[in-house]
This record gives structure tokens, C-alpha cells and sequence, in this order.
């Protein structure tokens, strides 16, 4: 028995043009080569911020359904916690780096 | 008005989140790009509607990161009390 | 409505909600955890606003108003009804209480945001377009040009009369 897997194709038949994705995935694309090319480290933690915001919306984009906004919520929160242990570090390191000077 | 679908954006994001890890040197730049690779993966499942695979691989990944941050810093305390640091 | 007006009063709505409720409850005053410190710091160091940045860092470190507007619109258009923006209010005071904030900046903008889109549901706004106005918004404060918006930031919370460090 050959098994249907999920087409990604299935959900886009009934759908008109969804303006609300290309417009998230266009912020999405241009916030992060610009966190590619920075060279300080602190400035690129709220390009790391904008790309949370935009994965947690369009997770409920997709999927508009309770478990979609839980999965979501979940996500941000977790997203959140660990952006701001990356912000501690990185200052905790700077202050263990140059004391030694 | 061209329409990008949201996962050339994800593409977009595992790539420099993979080519940045590699090219840069000291281990706090790669772990920030291991979350922008982690970001793109979470978005990747729920494209395909594995919901619950998604919150459970938001919830490891997060975690992982905050167990590394705390093995640095405490690696680096331990190098610099031994005065074999850098 | 029309599709493009839809999402640009979307995105001015959601950005008055989230700048004037933490502007409000005091976010530019005090860093409240020690990563938002550090992005202040830098951010003054870069010819910026002290108080924009420990407003920067504060929307980065800890869920505030802007955490609340986003699960909120996001709440409301899964459930389809107010009662999704309630349920993630409730959310985002678990996570107050995790980050150890001291303020309910996260529960407040909720609320507030579920009331604007119960209210612009008759003129024909729908909660995508606050899904993506909360985007944009966060794009203008955060991924445009950083000491230029925090002295729009600074300028700001000092007409609201609160007190922010001055520059020398």
C-alpha cells in the first residue's frame, strides 16, 4: 500500500492570495541577513527578537486552530527565555573577559 | 505582487543559521545562531501541521540552549581561576 | 475594506497599544533583568537614548505589552471569538510570573488589544491584520535604526512626565 503522505500542496487549493505570509516572510528574510552581516553582538539580539515575533505569527497563520495558538504561545514564551539567557551570557562574559585586563 | 511562501523563508533561515555558525569563531556567536537555526526548524514543522512534534521541539531546543549558556560560563570561570585564560 | 488600509490601521493601532501601555508602566526607567541592562548600555554607546534602549531591552528580555498584543490577536483568531484574548492574557501572566516581573505590562496590553478588535470588528478589521500590525510595529522599534527610534522613545516617555535618566 503506497502511504499518502502530507502534501504540502493540500492546504493551498482553497485558498486566495494570502497577502498576511509574504509580507511576514519578506520581514523575515531581510532581518536576517541583516543579523548575518552585524558585527556587534548586542545589536543583534533584537533582529533575534523580530524573528520571533514573525514565526510566532505565522504558526498561527497556518493553522487556525486552539492548538495552533497554544503551540504559538509556547513558542514565544520559550523564545523569550532563551533570548534573554543569550543576552546574560553575553554580558557575563565581556565582564569575565575584561577584568583580566 | 510576488508571493512568497513562507517556507522560502525558513530555507532562508536554516541556511544562515548554518553557514554563521560555521564561520564564526568564538562559541557565544555560534550558540546565537544555533537559536536562529532552532527558530527555523520550529517553523518548518508546523508548516506541515505536526503541532504537538512543535511544541515539543520548541520546548527541547530552548531548554538546550540555557543548559549550554550555563557549561560556558562556567567553563570560562574555571579557565580564568586557573589563569589559563586567552 | 480594503486589503493594504486594513493592515496599515492594523499596524498603527497595534503600535500605539503596545508603545504607550509600557511607556505607561514604566519600561524606559529601570532595566528589570540584567540582558536588558546590556542592550541599553550598548545602544547609548552607539549615539542613542538611554531610556530607549532599557525600553529595547526590555521588550527583548521579558514578556511586556508587545508579548500580550501578539498572543492575544493570535488567540482571538483561533478561537474567533473575545474569549481567545482573555485565555491569553491568562497565559502571559504565567509568563510574568516565570521572567519574575514586577509589573502586569503583558496582562494589561492583552486586554486592551482584545477590546480594540472586538471594536474595529464592525468597521471590518479583522485579527490577521493586528497579527501582522503587531509584526510591523516590532520591525519599525527594533530592525530599523536603533538610536534614532530610542530618542523617539526618550522624547517620548519625558512628555509622559516619567523619569528617565537624562544624557549629559
Amino acid at each position: 500500500m503506497i502511504n499518502d503522505s502530507l502534501n504540502i500542496n493540500d492546504k493551498n487549493y482553497n485558498r486566495d492570495k494570502m497577502y498576511e505570509e509574504t509580507i511576514i516572510s519578506a520581514i523575515i528574510i531581510f532581518i536576517v541577513l541583516r543579523l548575518l552581516v552585524t558585527q556587534n553582538r548586542l545589536e543583534r539580539m533584537p533582529y533575534l527578537n523580530v524573528i520571533n515575533f514573525g514565526v510566532a505569527g505565522v504558526i498561527t497563520l497556518m493553522n487556525p486552530s486552539p492548538l495552533g495558538a497554544v503551540t504559538s504561545m509556547i513558542y514565544f514564551i520559550m523564545a523569550t527565555v532563551a533570548a534573554n539567557a543569550i543576552a546574560f551570557s553575553i554580558d557575563k562574559i565581556r565582564e569575565i573577559e575584561h577584568d583580566t585586563d | 505582487m510576488i508571493l512568497i511562501d513562507f517556507p522560502y523563508a525558513v530555507v532562508v533561515l536554516v541556511i544562515v543559521g548554518t553557514i554563521g555558525g560555521l564561520l564564526q569563531t568564538r562559541p557565544i556567536d555560534k550558540i546565537l545562531m544555533l537559536a536562529v537555526l532552532g527558530d527555523g526548524l520550529v517553523g518548518m514543522i508546523a508548516t506541515y501541521q505536526y503541532l504537538d512534534v512543535a511544541m515539543a521541539s520548541s520546548f527541547m531546543t530552548f531548554v538546550g540552549i540555557i543548559i549550554m549558556m550555563i557549561g560556558l560560563i562556567r567553563t570560562m570561570e574555571i579557565k580564568k581561576a586557573k589563569g589559563e585564560l586567552h | 475594506m480594503n486589503e493594504i488600509l486594513a493592515i496599515v490601521l492594523g499596524a498603527v493601532l497595534s503600535w500605539l497599544n503596545f508603545v504607550l501601555i509600557d511607556i505607561w508602566m514604566g519600561l524606559p526607567e529601570a532595566p528589570g533583568v540584567r540582558g536588558a541592562k546590556a542592550i541599553g548600555k550598548s545602544i547609548e554607546k552607539r549615539d542613542g537614548d538611554l531610556g530607549g534602549g532599557y525600553f529595547s531591552g526590555n521588550i527583548v528580555c521579558s514578556p511586556d505589552a508587545s508579548a500580550g498584543t501578539l498572543l492575544a490577536s493570535c488567540c482571538y483568531f483561533a478561537f474567533h471569538s473575545p474569549a481567545g484574548g482573555l485565555i491569553a492574557a491568562l497565559f502571559v501572566y504565567f509568563g510574568n510570573r516565570i521572567c519574575a516581573d514586577p509589573g502586569y505590562a503583558g496582562t494589561t496590553g492583552a486586554l486592551t488589544i482584545t477590546i480594540l478588535i472586538w471594536a474595529t470588528s464592525y468597521i471590518g478589521l479583522s485579527p490577521q491584520n493586528f497579527i501582522v500590525g503587531i509584526v510591523i510595529a516590532i520591525l519599525t522599534i527594533q530592525g530599523l535604526y536603533h538610536p534614532l527610534v530610542s530618542k523617539l522613545i526618550g522624547k517620548m516617555a519625558r512628555k509622559m512626565n516619567r523619569k528617565v535618566i537624562e544624557p549629559e
